[in-house]
Formats: C-alpha cells, sequence, structure tokens
C-alpha cells in the first residue's frame, strides 16, 4: 500500500492548487456580494412574493 | 412599457404531481418490503425477481429517480415560470420529459427484478436506459434553456441558478458514470476498472445525491418556502455565497465513500478535507431557510406546509452536518459498511426530500385546483406521523450501526475477536431492524393519508390547466445603461448561457483534479504478477454476482484495520481488482465481506449455503438462492464477454473468445467432480451455482498466491 501512495507523491500539489482556486473565488463572490446595493437585493430576494396569477388559497382557509 | 398576456402551463405540473405521489406510494412500498427480508428471509418468497439484492436497487431508484425526480419536476415546472414570467419553451417538450421520464422508470421497475443491473449503485440500469436517461434529461434541459431564453424577468432568480447547476452536473455525472461497453441489449460492463471504477462511481454518487437530492431541492425551498411563508428570502447575499461555494465544493466529496479503502490516499484526504468544508455552505442554506420564516413563525403553527417546510429544512441542517462527520476518518473507520450510513441517508431522503415534496403538494395541489386543502387535520396528522416515523426509523439504525461496528471491531482481553462468527453481530441488531420497520410503516400511513387528502382536494376543486398572466416584455438595455453599476452578480444573474458555462467550470475543476490523475497515471497502480483476468466460469459466476444483487449486502474489500485482517484475511491491494469491470467494493455490510471467501470453505458448503443458507449457518438472515442449482447458465454471450473485456484491456490469449466455452465447460466439469467427491453427486455442470461456486473460490487467492510464493 505504502508503494502505492508513494506513486502519488508530487500530486499533492493539485488539491492545494485547487484550495487556493476556491478560496480566491469565494473571496471574489463575498466582495462582490458586499457591493451589490440593497435595493437590488430586496427586488430580487422578493421576486417569489411578488403577486402574480396565483389563486390565494391559503390551506388554513 | 408593453405588457405581454401569456399563460402558465399548470398540466405538466399536474401530471409530475399524480407521478410523485403514485411513485412515492410504489418505492416506499418496495422500501417496507425490504426492510421486513432483512429480519424474515421467508418473505424473499425463494423467487429470483422477489429476493432482496435484487429488489433494494428498485427500491433506490423508484424513491431516488420515481418519486424525488417527479417532485423535482413538479416543483420546477411551476416555479420556473412564474420566476421568468413565461409560459414553457415548448409544450410538446414538457410532455416528452414527462412520459420518458415514466418509460426510464417503468423499464427500471421491469429490468431491476429481472437482474438487469450494471451493480453500480444509483446507476444500475443497463446501457439502452442510460441512453434513455441522456436524451431525457437534454429534452428537459433543452426546454428549461429555451424557457429562460424567452424570459420576462431579466434576471434569474437563486432557485433557476440551482436548477441550472442540476441540470449541468447531472449531465457530466451520468455520462461520465454511464461508459460501458455493451455485450448483449441488456448486458454491459463498466469501462472502468477497480480503483478507477471505484472512484469515478462514487464521484458520481456522492453528487447524485448532492445534484439530484439536494441541489433542486434547495431551488425548490428558495421558492416555495418564501411562498408559502408570504415573506422575502432571508437573505439574498447569503443565497448568492450558499450556491457558489456550494456547487464548487460538493464535487469534490465523493471519495470520502471509500475511506480506507485501496484507492490512494490523497484522493482520500481531498474527499474529507472537502466534505468538511461543505457544512459551511449547506448550513448557510439551511439558515437562509429557516430565518425566511422570521416574523411568520406562528403561522408554523396552525399551517402544516410550513411545518414541513420547517422540519424539512431542519432534516437537511442534520443530515448534512452528519455527513460530513462520516467522513472523518475516525468516525469512518466505526461507520462504514453499518446501518449508520443507511440511517444517515433516511434522515436526508425521508426527511428533506420527503417532507419538502409533501409540503409543496399540501401547497401546490389546493391552487392548480383552485380550492383549499380537503383536510387539515389530515395534513397535521401525516405531518406528524411522518415525523415520528422518521425518528423510529433513524435513531435504530443509529443504535444498530454504532452497536455493529463496535462489535466487529471488538477484541477479548487475551487478542482474539471478541465476536469472531459474523452472523452474532447481526442478530444483535434484528430488533433494531424491526423498530427501523415499524417507523418505515409509521411514515407510509403518512403518505397513504396525504394521498387520500390531495384527491379529496382534486376533487372537490376545478382544474385549471392554464393560467392567463401579464408582464411588460424583456427590455433589452442592461442596469448599466440605466444609471446603476453593474455589478459582478447583477451581469451574470442577466446571462444565463455565461451562468450555464461558469457552474460547468466550476464543477469541472473538482472532477478533473480528482479524476485525471487517476486515470493520467494508471501504470503507477502496482501491478500484481499473480493477478489473472476471471476465467470464462468465474466471469460467469461473477455476472450471476451482479445479477443478483450481492453486492448489496456485501463488501468486496478488507480495510487494513486488524480487526478486518483478522476476520477477513489480507487487506485489499489496489492491484487486485485490475480487472474488476466493474468495481465490487460494496456498500454495507448485510453480511461479511467476501474478498477473502476464496478457499475458506469447500465447494459443498457453497453449494448447500445458496440453497438454504440457514442450514449451514443457523439464523442467517440471507435469502436462499435455489433457482441458481436448475437455471442453466447462458453461455451463448462468453465470447461476446472475453471480446468485450478484450478491448477495453482486460489482457486475455489473442482469439481466446473462440476457446472461452470450451474453458468454461471445462472449469465446470472440475468442479462438479469436487463437489461429488464433497458428497454432491449428480449437479449438472451447466447450472448457475457451478459458475458461482468458482467465482467464490476465486476470489481473494491471486493475493494468496502471492504470498505463498514470497515463502
Amino acid at each position: 500500500m505504502s508503494q502505492f501512495y508513494e506513486s502519488f507523491l508530487g500530486l499533492g500539489i493539485f488539491p492545494v492548487i485547487a484550495l487556493f482556486i476556491f478560496l480566491a473565488l469565494f473571496i471574489a463572490i463575498l466582495v462582490s456580494v458586499f457591493k451589490i446595493d440593497n435595493s437590488y437585493l430586496a427586488a430580487m430576494s422578493s421576486l417569489p412574493i411578488e403577486p402574480s396569477d396565483e389563486l390565494t388559497k391559503e390551506v388554513t382557509d | 412599457m408593453k405588457m405581454e398576456t401569456f399563460r402558465y402551463d399548470n398540466q405538466i405540473v399536474r401530471l409530475f404531481a399524480i407521478a410523485t405521489a403514485v411513485w412515492g406510494l410504489v418505492g416506499m412500498l418496495v422500501g417496507l418490503l425490504v426492510a421486513l427480508q432483512i429480519f424474515l428471509p421467508a418473505l424473499n418468497l425463494g423467487l429470483p425477481f422477489t429476493t432482496f439484492g435484487r429488489l433494494r436497487p428498485l427500491h433506490t431508484n423508484a424513491v431516488i429517480f420515481a418519486f424525488v425526480g417527479n417532485g423535482i419536476f413538479m416543483g420546477y415546472y411551476y416555479s420556473i415560470q412564474r420566476l421568468l414570467k413565461a409560459r414553457n419553451f415548448s409544450d410538446l417538450l414538457s410532455k416528452i420529459h414527462f412520459w420518458g421520464w415514466q418509460l426510464i422508470i417503468v423499464s427500471a421497475a421491469v429490468t431491476l427484478p429481472l437482474g438487469f443491473t450494471t451493480s453500480k449503485e444509483y446507476a444500475e440500469l443497463e446501457w439502452p436506459i442510460d441512453i434513455a436517461i441522456a436524451l431525457i434529461w437534454l429534452v428537459f434541459g433543452t426546454n428549461m434553456i429555451g424557457t429562460i431564453m424567452k424570459r420576462r424577468e431579466k434576471h434569474l432568480y437563486v432557485a433557476i441558478w440551482f436548477y441550472i447547476a442540476t441540470f449541468v452536473t447531472v449531465t457530466m455525472l451520468h455520462v461520465v458514470n454511464s461508459f460501458e461497453i455493451p455485450v448483449s441489449f441488456l448486458k454491459s460492463y463498466s469501462l472502468y476498472a477497480g480503483v478507477q471504477d471505484a472512484l469515478v462511481q462514487w464521484w458520481y454518487g456522492h453528487n447524485a445525491v448532492a445534484f439530484f437530492l439536494t441541489t433542486p431541492y434547495l431551488g425548490l425551498m428558495y421558492y416555495f418556502l418564501p411562498k408559502a411563508a408570504n415573506r422575502p428570502v432571508y437573505s439574498y447575499r447569503l443565497s448568492i455565497i450558499h450556491f457558489w461555494a456550494l456547487v464548487f465544493i460538493y464535487i469534490w466529496a465523493g471519495p470520502h465513500h471509500l475511506l480506507y479503502s485501496a484507492i490512494p490516499d490523497w484522493a482520500q484526504s481531498l474527499g474529507v478535507v472537502f466534505s468538511l468544508m461543505l457544512i459551511a455552505p449547506s448550513w448557510g442554506g439551511m439558515i437562509n431557510g429557516l430565518l425566511t420564516l422570521r416574523g411568520a413563525w406562528d403561522r408554523v403553527r396552525e399551517d402544516p406546509v410550513l411545518k414541513f417546510f420547517v422540519v424539512a429544512v431542519t432534516a437537511y441542517g442534520m443530515a448534512t452536518f452528519e455527513g460530513p462527520m462520516l467522513a472523518l476518518k475516525n468516525v469512518n473507520a466505526l461507520s462504514h459498511f453499518t446501518d449508520w450510513t443507511v440511517a444517515h441517508v433516511h434522515v436526508g431522503a425521508l426527511g428533506w426530500n420527503g417532507l419538502l415534496t409533501f409540503g409543496i403538494m399540501y401547497w401546490l395541489i389546493p391552487r392548480l385546483f383552485d380550492t383549499k386543502l380537503y383536510s387539515v387535520k389530515m395534513a397535521n396528522f401525516h405531518f406528524w406521523i411522518s415525523t415520528l416515523g422518521i425518528l423510529f426509523y433513524a435513531i435504530p439504525l443509529y443504535w444498530a450501526g454504532i452497536t455493529q461496528g463496535l462489535m466487529w471491531k471488538q477484541f477479548t482481553a487475551d487478542g482474539f475477536l471478541q465476536y469472531p462468527n459474523f452472523l452474532e453481530t447481526v442478530l444483535q441488531i434484528i430488533p433494531m431492524y424491526i423498530m427501523r420497520f415499524i417507523g418505515g410503516t409509521l411514515y407510509y400511513i403518512g403518505v397513504i393519508v396525504m394521498a387520500v387528502n390531495l384527491v379529496k382536494t382534486a376533487k372537490q376543486g376545478t382544474f385549471i390547466p392554464e393560467v392567463e398572466a401579464q408582464a411588460p416584455a424583456l427590455e433589452k438595455e442592461s442596469h448599466a445603461s440605466e444609471g446603476q453599476p453593474a455589478y459582478w452578480h447583477r451581469w451574470i444573474e442577466s446571462r444565463p448561457i455565461q451562468f450555464i458555462l461558469l457552474s460547468l467550470v466550476l464543477v469541472l475543476i473538482g472532477g478533473i483534479v480528482e479524476l485525471v490523475p487517476m486515470f493520467v497515471i494508471k501504470s503507477n497502480i502496482p501491478s500484481i504478477a499473480t493477478v489473472k483476468p476471471y476465467t470464462p466460469l468465474e466471469l460467469q459466476g461473477r455476472d450471476i454476482y451482479i445479477k443478483e444483487g450481492c453486492v448489496g449486502c456485501h463488501s468486496q474489500l478488507v480495510r487494513p484495520f486488524r480487526s478486518e485482517t483478522e476476520r477477513y484475511g489480507e487487506y485489499s491491494k489496489a492491484g487486485e481488482y485490475v480487472y474488476d469491470h466493474p468495481f465490487l467494493w460494496g456498500s454495507k455490510r448485510t453480511g461479511p465481506d467476501l474478498h477473502r471467501i476464496g478457499g475458506k470453505y469447500p465447494d459443498a458448503w457453497h453449494y448447500n449455503h445458496m440453497r438454504d443458507p440457514r442450514m449451514m449457518s443457523p439464523g442467517s438472515i440471507m435469502p436462499p438462492y435455489p433457482w441458481l442449482h436448475n437455471n442453466k447458465m447462458d453461455i451463448s454471450t462468453t465470447p461476446a464477454k472475453i471480446r468485450a473485456l478484450t478491448k477495453i484491456g482486460v489482457p486475455y490469449p489473442p482469439d481466446f473468445d473462440q476457446a472461452a466455452s470450451d474453458d468454461l465447460r471445462q472449469q465446470a466439469d472440475t468442479i462438479v467432480k469436487t463437489l461429488a467427491d464433497q458428497g454432491i453427486p449428480d449437479v449438472s455442470a451447466d447450472t448457475e451455482i457451478v459458475a458461482l461456486i468458482a467465482y467464490l473460490q476465486r476470489l481473494g487467492t491471486d493475493i494468496q498466491a502471492t504470498s505463498a510464493e514470497a515463502n
């Protein structure tokens, strides 16, 4: 088993690169979302509850 | 601003809703049957197509792809039209999608009990059905992208991001994992072998959970939870972080299904690390869901829909905390192969998927039929009995898993295994299996009550097949041109093609980094000189092993623990699996590991054990396989099997396909003679049991030859 592991030595660099890609992406998204204006966020988060075609039947009617 | 009038299609939503309820009832009923069979093996009925090994994949496929799959499409078709303010791109594609999906489910319901299976978990269906799945999935995707393109809402809401990620990733996973070489109409061999097959399969298997059972349901949560609570989603910022982090991280976690296995250590570590990281986005989603109810918690007491949603999202949080914990190597050493995993899966399936689906149906059906729910009391009863059912299901299985895991590892003060007979560890947990069945029954009663309630609701109302709506046409100019800053995420939210491409790139990174090294340095998997391809008869036996679903209860992977090497023998090496198309490591030990079973018992023991397991192991819960002693081997495809395996790299001698049938008969005659010597005369050499004995006696013996040579 140890021989098998040894043959993969050096591949550790791939996960490290992947981790950095993720961190870079994560930070970029984090910075990006905090730049978005609140009015836009409010409008987007309310999209599902905009008045639409629905027949407003409440389950507890 | 010009207003446009259009109509939403409710018919496709109704069709998928009916299919969700019907297949839910069917899939869970099969689940109850297999739960019964575990402690009442007589209920296997001695028939091939009612035996646990064949029914278990039917249950998992029916619940995942039929119940949950139709549930996804039900919620998806309702929500996407309204979020995009557009009718579906094509009614024809919607109908092809629906009927095609049902045809695939029926094909699975027919082929799996008949034993046509690839044996790869959650991907058991054979190659023609795999192709059908790919085509119907593309129909779904084409319809979705078409609808997005003709939308009247410029920005894509978070629910749609999750739908897009689901489409893109499932396409990739299904195609890559389904590469197989056909032998006949319903028989194929995986293109990958052994360690590589295992890694691809669990890259697929884990992400089937991620991108079929999770991301589409998160999309549904982000639409139906605000809708039912009549509150905007708690934090749109959090949903952005939740989405991108989840999509990027999830794809990496697959190897946590293969800890302490023969896959390389770096891949295992990668699976563990990314599994732990998954807690953050998963809980971000859960918190976002629960906090959407802020200011509406008083309604949870009254509204069964919200009750279902709250417990569903909580179950999501529990399952996504437990998953990373199970991915820790020290926890996994105890939990893997036990019922703990089964409990974990069912907290997700019954709690997250099941309850969210039920909540959506209770919200949706009255609206589709322009009426109110027939009985709130029945819905509340359903909620409580299903919640109780989940507890009765999961807690005994946690208990069973931990108990059995500890018993497997227990040594006496003298250094011997405390429970050397595997059966002892099974009999200990039978009461927990009975409790699990009671939990499942409670849950199922709830589903029946729901079905009655919804049918009554539909009957008292009038179905509204199409609903007229109005919205302004989509404007071309961007927000930037309106004088507002064009933030990156606002930009991509309004560009579906770029969104799809970015999602694809993110999921590809994980796949490429994990899979490519395993293939590029294939030669580094140490070959073991004594490991030879299976003989034609062993191959025939292996195919019977696959057909009967033995892999559902028996692993073929001895982990490098003393408790396992003492019980089973030498731990498993990567090089031992190089000719295994597909790999058969399994994920559950309802019975013992079989990787070192070869030579452990005489042929006659296997012959009698397969006919009646309790004759050889009193108290065993293994089903009997009497038909193997009568069924004739189908050797008409043996040359084709040899040719197929040769094509994908198994080093049979040139033209061996021509000699394969004779080779098979010769080895079968030898086994028949051995059986006669051991007191079982008159066994026909062309029966399936002979091939299965040949395969079982071969298992793990290559490495024994190596040890013998070394000595």
